[in-house]
């Protein structure tokens, strides 16, 4: 009984407002922007960056009290906006057709950071692998 | 053991060239058109072919069909469905298809006939719900 009034009230725990994240890929430089509404942060994460010790890369945290917000009216693509009160880290574009600048990944959104393009995705929009869609549908050039 | 060997034989059997298959959706008229490399078939299912039960009756649109794409393209990349000469669906990758009602994004727009546009999505990259983004990241207004 105790075990299924606990499992009940986790259920109901784990029904409320659940995290969502952002997660941005840079190339030259490389770099990762994520944002998670969990926290309201937005860490920013290079191989440039790193412990000396352990040789691991060290985040820098680029904002709290990060929100997502949107244009209301837009031209060809929607736009959104990442921003931490006035500031506004990441423009965020709906193209569907955002890259990474290294592979074939196709992003949701595309983006710039300190003027290098980049794809961002989330948990629900997340990016696919075109050279694994051409492999799994055997597609060939030509007629 | 025996559980092991069966997980084994099971993984076993399924990872070599798995099927995939491509499926669109488009509104006025209400249809969708299917495709899978297992059978190499596509099927069109509309809303207005339905037997005497009133039971909705596929329609077969091709058989041995296959997706090659264009060498070149501008814009868009662009990928045909084709049964021999035939090209029974254009794709193109926008990552802006729609289904012509709901929210969703879909990777490609699919293009059926002269007028009919719809989104497509396959198996494993699927279409997204655009309502859905802005309600896990409570996105407002600008």
């Amino acid at each position: 009984m105790k075990v299924a009034f606990l499992a009940i009230l986790a259920a109901g725990m784990g029904s409320g407002a659940q995290a969502a994240t952002l997660h941005c890929a840079f190339t030259e430089p490389f770099v990762d922007i994520d944002f998670d509404t969990a926290s309201g942060n937005v860490v920013l994460t290079t191989p440039h960056e790193t412990d000396r010790a352990t040789g691991k890369p060290v985040p820098t945290t680029l904002a709290e009290n990060a929100k997502l917000v949107r244009e209301d009216a837009w031209k060809d693509f929607q736009t959104f906006y990442l921003k931490a009160g006035d500031q506004t880290i990441l423009t965020l574009q709906l193209t569907g057709q955002g890259g990474d600048g290294m592979n074939e990944l196709m992003f949701p959104f595309e983006t710039k950071y300190s003027g290098v393009g980049g794809g961002c995705e989330t948990d629900t929009a997340p990016a696919y692998d075109l050279g694994q869609l051409y492999e799994s549908f055997d597609i060939k050039f030509g007629n | 053991m025996r559980v092991l060997l069966a997980g084994v034989v099971v993984g076993l059997c399924t990872v070599p060239g798995g099927a995939a298959q491509l499926h669109c959706s488009f509104t006025e008229p209400f249809f969708s058109i299917a495709y899978d490399t297992a059978t190499g078939k596509v099927i069109l299912t509309s809303a207005d072919e339905f037997d005497g039960d009133g039971n909705l009756v596929p329609r077969l649109l091709g058989e041995n069909v296959k997706v090659v794409r264009e060498d070149k393209w501008k814009d868009f990349e662009t990928l045909y469905l084709k049964a021999g000469d035939e090209t029974i669906l254009t794709i193109k990758i926008t990552g802006q298809g729609s289904d012509g009602m709901s929210d969703n994004q879909y990777p490609f727009e699919g293009i059926y006939g002269e007028r009919n546009i719809g989104g497509c999505e396959t198996d494993k990259i699927k279409s997204f719900d655009v309502y859905q983004l802005y309600e896990d990241f409570g996105v407002k207004y600008f």
